[in-house]
């Protein structure tokens, strides 16, 4: 790193506040045997941040200017130094943040999935149609209320497996940690939203999914890109598509605009480990052996979860208006099954890893033209 | 002022209302250059956070830069359209969501074959709905068919 000093005469520089020198001199002449000025030694003073577009004001990306905005491969330091800051002589490693390679967590996406994440305010207690989630036929809210508790224990799922994450990932990478604090409030308020929604006509939770995807992305332990692409985009593939049918055969206003809702929050979540995945591989292309031990692994899991009825037939009952439209609505299950398979395959072939010759044989009978990729661009 | 469906001055007008529409902010960003495809035309909208921007006539060349085109047939422009204007927002059956699903082709897709890119149209799905949803201000002809309001 090049330390760039302010080269201003002493002179011609305003003077320090009277008291400067006396409540903080002492501590930067520590680092400094001439001066305690700070303007002397700051590794970029004079450095300014201007909006970069004035519509979206000054963002997390305008600031990475000069040596602020430079994103190294790997960072030096295991503490919880911020990114262009001056390290304390003498200070040791805090412990944890053992992800310090851009490789392993970086995406040049992720100050600006923040942003939005930021942006886009809302909340489940508010911004829904509350009073229109009644009327609905009993054993189709039982249906709802089955649905709701999967994508609960899947939101529990993320906001525990991020959080798990959050001491390793080196702070230095300021802006993918800024976004995934995001993606674990997106999560709350998914739990929130659909906690809500089960409890809004007496049906409540009803019963725990099978949860073995839920199990090894808990308990991933490879690393956090093999972490994400369990949970972004296995899973998120799979939650995505499950929303994504929700806001069209909800059987309330209420259920087709929180699951309106939660999918544009799930497709920020996509869009980081899609860009990840992909940075990831142009840096490090020899890992990609171990994604593809780990989606061998996650997919097995699938295909057990895959295996209970319960999640399928809950969904029939909802896309078919009740028990009585269950065939009709299986028809509809199974161009989900095929659309989240389909999806999650061609997210993996954007982001580098092409899937489809491999993939799991209980989810091998959903696949589209089995012989072709979709290609990123 | 009625305004004929499919033209720039429609897609601009939409763009107009959406520009002053506090609560469409409340739906979030929209980062994205969209072209709404009807028949063989292609009208183009970049969407640069909260303004809606540059709307014009575009070729099918043009169509490969954008992140994504939303293609329906006139007779579901027309239908959407008409929803829209009889219920102030689409029903269930004319979102652009259900629009894009229940059919085996799904109605946006990135020409390019790049799946991020393609993938906005959910991220932004709320605030394209309530983008559509405000041509319930327009007064709309349909190119040969008669005035709706």
């Amino acid at each position: 790193m090049v330390l760039t000093r302010d080269t201003t005469p002493r002179e011609s520089r305003p003077a320090l506040p009277d008291d400067f020198a006396q409540r903080f001199g002492a501590q930067f002449a520590e680092l400094s045997a001439e001066s305690g000025d700070p303007r002397e030694f700051s590794l970029q003073w004079g450095t300014r941040a201007k909006p970069g577009n004035p519509q979206a004001g000054l963002t997390i990306d305008d600031i990475n200017v000069g040596l602020y905005g430079h994103i190294p491969d790997r960072a030096e330091s295991r503490n919880r130094i911020p990114r262009g800051a001056i390290a304390l002589k003498g200070v040791t490693d805090v412990g944890g943040y053992s992800v310090c390679d851009a490789h392993r967590l970086w995406s040049d996406q992720a100050g600006q999935l923040y942003e939005e994440a930021i942006q886009s305010r809302w909340q489940t207690a508010t911004d829904l149609p509350w009073d229109t989630g009644h009327g609905v036929p009993e054993d189709v809210e039982l249906a709802v209320c089955q649905v709701a508790t999967e994508l609960c224990q899947q939101s529990q799922t993320e906001i525990e497996a991020i959080s798990k994450w959050f001491r390793e990932l080196n702070p230095i990478y300021h802006e993918v940690k800024l976004h995934l604090a995001c993606n674990v409030f997106d999560a709350a308020r998914m739990f929130d939203g659909y906690y809500k929604r089960a409890m809004l006509n007496g049906g409540g939770m009803l019963l725990e999914s099978t949860g073995y995807l839920n199990r090894i992305i808990q308990e991933c332990y490879s690393g956090w890109t093999e972490t994400s692409t369990l949970l972004h985009l296995v899973r998120g593939s799979f939650t995505h598509t499950i929303l994504r049918y929700l806001t069209t055969y909800g059987p309330t206003q209420l259920d087709r605009e929180l699951a309106g809702r939660c999918l544009a929050d799930k497709t920020r979540h996509i869009a980081y480990a899609m860009d990840h995945l992909r940075f990831s591989f142009s840096k490090a292309p020899e890992r990609a052996g171990a994604y593809a031990i780990s989606l061998v692994a996650a997919e097995a899991q699938v295909a057990r979860d895959e295996a209970d009825h319960v999640l399928w037939e809950a969904l029939a009952v909802i896309f078919g208006g009740g028990v009585r439209g269950m065939d009709e609505g299986m028809e509809i299950v199974k161009r989900l099954r095929r659309d989240w398979v389909n999806d999650y395959l061609d997210r993996m072939a954007w982001a580098g890893v092409m899937r489809r010759a491999g993939v799991h044989p209980a989810l091998r009978q959903w696949i589209e033209e089995p012989d072709t990729e979709a290609v990123g661009s | 002022m009625a305004h004929t469906f499919p033209s720039v001055e429609w897609f601009q007008a939409l763009a107009d209302i959406a520009n002053g529409d506090d609560d469409l902010k409340k739906f979030g960003t929209l980062d994205a250059t969209v072209v709404f495809k009807v028949a063989e035309q292609h009208y183009s909208v970049t969407f640069d956070i909260l303004q809606a921007r540059d709307v014009h006539e575009s070729s099918a060349d043009d169509a490969l830069e954008a992140d994504f085109v939303i293609e329906l047939s006139p007779e579901k422009w027309q239908g959407m359209i008409d929803d829209i204007q009889t219920n102030g927002r689409a029903g269930r059956d004319w979102t652009l969501n259900t629009l894009d699903m229940i059919d085996d082709e799904p109605i946006h897709k990135n020409l390019g074959q790049d799946g991020f890119a393609a993938d906005k149209f959910h991220r932004y799905g709320p605030t394209l709905q309530r983008f559509m949803d405000n041509s319930s201000q327009l007064e709309t002809e349909f190119a040969g068919a008669a005035v709706t309001t």
